[in-house]
């Protein structure tokens, strides 16, 4: 990987994936806790997010000037394992937004035909590689921003804090669960976990910035979802399409539209990323040609979304929190670990 | 499969096509007028344009070709012919000959000399006047250059309110002159290349040499060397040679018809290129946001100029989304229209016997058809084509039930969007047909999709270095200041811009 993009471009692209996620939260996951919790759980997922990036961070702090051989054997399972666990995100990425168009915005029509134009798009984006991906999700990040408060202007008069429920109703433990699986949906994690040595200036800096954004948005989603819809919201696919069908502003009406361009906008660009780091990897470890992986994985990409499509069950398989969350720790604290004691075991040997 | 079809598709265009060859063969000049006649002849003839004259003076024998047509007769005539053949030489060797001809007795201020009979050749062509003398390796060429002229005029593409009246025009040197008549610096420099095998046409790359990139000059001229054509009638011919990789609707080079915006352009460090026979120039590198640019927001108040601009970005982008829009919004999403417009658009698209995507297409390849027959047509018909338009488009349709009133305001409105940025309308014309289709089909969650891929795509574009969204993104607020706003000539006056400083 020797293109370097700026701290602000690539927690842009990272600010945009994670919003992503919150927007397209299906409150079947969280079916424990009320949902005034959920604006509580931000907080907690803050905190299971930074502990599981301290390795990372030393990791990076201790021997991120020294490089390491592209072609041995631990830096190839490094990079299978980390493309393993972006496709499995990209395929739960397009696998939701097939669930949303299937449902949603087209409920009577097959919408096979759309997956196949996304994954085209997305493979096109990530081919174009990573700058044009980063500047795009600059340029996108003001009209999301906009978007999303102008939605929230719309709602604010159907703010009723009556609908709120009472805190911690049904004790703590369902809330740690429900944060420990919210990081198990933050593919980001992972993502700053390889590519933090390709990132110009003060990454951790940009990390904490990031992290504290993107909560402070996310418990904003939550505590509109709480205040407007309260319990309603449970019963929603996508709560946060319901809040914005609700929204009206003058003679504007079902902001909805607005939130599915946001979506898709967003759901681009976090799959043709994902799509790009697989094939980066990929290309890195085994020195093969970056078009050639980058249509295979769109192939197989456009394949088990295919065989996803329309399907609630074959969805659960490709978007279940464990599996998410085993990724997730695996690839991030453990494999940072590991590398510490490599590294450190390596450093003894020679002296 | 696919390298397959690309090998049989490269097969088709080898058994229909010839290569160029850049290749010419170097010829010395002879010792001999006869023999460089004999070898222009067996180059020329029959051409009868070509016009050779032989003089004797004493023992030194004098050889001219030129071009009827291409130069100025009384300038020859006066500079040249008479006082060269009328001298005294005191020395018949030829060397020595030319050399006294070409120094002192000409009056001419533009010559050369010349060894190599081809370069020779395609001067002459160029309308100088080539002159040889008898014992000498080498000729001489006098740029008489006289042939037929536009006068210089208003462009026609880039008119303005206030400033210039001056365009360019197909004179090479009056559209390099016109430069330099507005740059008085030694720092402006023009150097001349040639491009197209047969057809050797001149182009010039112009920059100013304190803040163009040394490396985007260097570099753009080895592009235009290295171009591969046969015949340049014009700049379009190496404008994709120019280009990057990335293919796109968007182009990283931009075009102009106008000195002052040429001379602007330089002043910020790009690179200009002038081409033979073309009233236009090129210049590069070219960023998004210089399309809202004209010259007039630098000649009124800043406040108005910046509303202008803005003015500009919505009517590109309802040029480009509007039709794409309203064709999902009706076909998918009509709960985003208030109740009161709903019912009456219903009405009006319910006697429509077409769906609203074919509705769109039809209504806009008809305005595309009005569009280009009035653009090529001679002007003395172009009024009856435009009360024909009107009335097919206009009421004839509606009234027929072929189609609805609020497509028609939604055609207008796109219409005339599209001629506010005259060089976006290319990609605004291309990208409104992929909407239209892609709205019908998959509405705004098509639309979006669609929208991302022509963003990823112009995020791609670095023309030289310069990524094509910047100051937007990579984000240099600095140069907001001129680039998206435009502030006043007090403060934009001391810093001028560089466009080195808009990469990474």
């Amino acid at each position: 990987m020797n293109s370097k993009i700026s701290v602000f471009q690539f927690y842009s692209i990272l600010f945009l994936t994670r919003l992503l996620t919150t927007l397209t939260y299906i409150p079947s996951y969280t079916k424990e806790i009320n949902v005034s919790d959920m604006i509580f759980q931000t907080l907690f997922r803050f905190v299971f997010g930074i502990i599981i990036m301290l390795p990372v961070f030393y990791l990076q702090e201790k021997y991120g000037k020294e490089t390491s051989a592209q072609n041995g054997i631990y830096e190839k399972t490094k990079a299978v394992i980390f493309s393993f666990v972006f496709f499995y995100f990209s395929v739960a990425t397009v696998a939701r937004l097939d669930l949303f168009a299937g449902t949603v915005v087209f409920p009577e029509t097959d919408v096979k035909f759309f997956l196949l134009f996304v994954v085209a798009f997305c493979a096109y984006g990530a081919f174009l590689g990573l700058m044009p991906i980063a500047r795009s999700a600059v340029l996108s990040v003001l009209p999301v921003v906009l978007s999303l408060v102008f939605i929230v202007f719309a709602l604010v008069k159907k703010i009723d804090f009556l609908n709120l429920s009472p805190l911690f109703y049904n004790g703590i433990e369902p809330l740690l669960k429900t944060s420990l699986n919210a990081v198990g949906r933050t593919v980001e994690y992972a993502v700053i976990a390889v590519f933090l040595p390709f990132v110009q200036g003060n990454a951790k800096k940009g990390f904490f910035i990031w992290m504290t954004v993107q909560t402070f948005v996310t418990a904003g989603i939550f505590f509109l979802e709480a205040t407007v819809l309260g319990n309603f919201s449970q019963m929603q696919l996508f709560p946060v399409f319901t809040l914005a069908s609700m929204a009206e502003f003058s003679f504007f009406q079902g902001l909805e539209t607005i939130i599915t361009g946001v979506w898709v906008l967003c759901a681009f660009l976090k799959i043709s990323f994902l799509l790009y780091l697989q094939a980066k990897l990929i290309t890195d470890a085994f020195k093969v040609k970056k078009t050639h992986v980058l249509a295979v994985l769109g192939l197989l990409l456009s394949a088990i979304c295919l065989f996803v499509s329309g399907s609630v069950e074959r969805f659960n398989l490709v978007d279940t929190s464990a599996i998410k969350l085993i990724l997730v720790l695996v690839s991030v604290p453990l494999l940072s670990v590991f590398e510490i004691i490599k590294r450190g075991v390596k450093k003894c040997v020679k002296q | 499969m696919v390298i397959y079809l690309k090998n049989w598709y490269e097969k088709k265009i080898d058994e229909i096509t010839v290569p160029v060859d850049n290749a010419e063969e170097k010829v010395s000049i002879k010792l001999t007028v006869s023999e460089n006649f004999k070898y222009i002849k067996s180059k020329l003839d029959p051409s009868f344009d070509v016009k050779y004259r032989t003089s004797e003076i004493g023992k030194i024998k004098f050889g001219f070709v030129m071009l009827d047509g291409m130069c100025n007769n009384e300038l020859l005539t006066e500079q040249i012919m008479i006082p060269v053949l009328r001298y005294n030489y005191d020395s018949s060797d030829g060397e020595k000959v030319i050399l006294t001809a070409a120094d002192r007795i000409s009056g001419s201020i533009d010559k050369s000399i010349q060894y190599e009979l081809n370069t020779a050749i395609r001067e002459m062509l160029s309308g100088n006047l080539l002159m040889f003398v008898d014992g000498s390796a080498r000729a001489v060429l006098f740029g008489v250059q006289g042939f037929p002229k536009r006068n210089i005029s208003e462009p026609d593409s880039e008119t303005q309110e206030r400033g210039s009246k001056e365009g360019f025009s197909e004179s090479f040197k009056d559209n390099v002159a016109l430069v330099r008549k507005r740059i008085r610096s030694p720092i402006l420099k023009t150097e001349v290349l040639e491009v197209g095998t047969t057809s050797k046409t001149r182009v010039c790359v112009l920059y100013l040499s304190d803040r163009a990139n040394e490396k985007t000059v260097k570099e753009v001229k080895q592009k235009i060397q290295n171009a591969t054509l046969d015949i340049c009638l014009g700049s379009g011919y190496i404008q994709p040679f120019l280009e990057g990789k990335v293919r796109s609707c968007f182009s990283g080079v931009g075009v102009t018809e106008r000195p002052d915006v040429l001379t602007a352009k330089l002043s910020e460090g790009k690179v200009g290129i002038i081409t033979d026979g073309t009233p236009d120039a090129l210049f590069l590198p070219y960023i998004f946001t210089e399309h809202f640019h004209s010259l007039d927001d630098y000649l009124k108040k800043p406040y108005y100029a910046t509303s202008i601009r803005l003015l500009k970005i919505a009517a590109f982008l309802i040029s480009v989304f509007l039709p794409g829009l309203y064709v999902a919004i009706c076909t998918f999403h009509q709960e985003v229209i208030p109740e009161t417009m709903i019912f009456d658009i219903c009405l009006q698209e319910s006697f429509v016997p077409l769906p609203i995507m074919a509705e769109a297409l039809m209504m806009h390849v008809v305005f595309e058809i009005v569009r280009e027959a009035g653009l090529r047509m001679p002007r003395s018909v172009g009024n009856a084509v435009s009360i024909v338009g009107a009335l097919v488009i206009g009421d004839a349709a509606v009234n027929a039930g072929l189609v609805a009133a609020p497509m028609l305001i939604i055609l207008g409105l796109t219409a005339v969007s599209s001629f506010v940025i005259p060089s976006l309308y290319d990609v605004s014309s291309v990208l409104r047909f992929i909407l239209i289709i892609i709205g019908g089909l998959a509405g705004f969650y098509g639309i979006m999709i669609a929208f991302a891929a022509v963003l990823v795509n112009m995020s791609a574009i670095e023309p030289f270095g310069v990524p094509f969204t910047s100051p937007l993104s990579p984000t240099k607020l600095g140069a907001w200041r001129d680039l998206i706003i435009r502030t006043d000539w007090k403060k934009l006056g001391a810093n001028r811009l560089n466009t080195d400083r808009l990469d990474k």
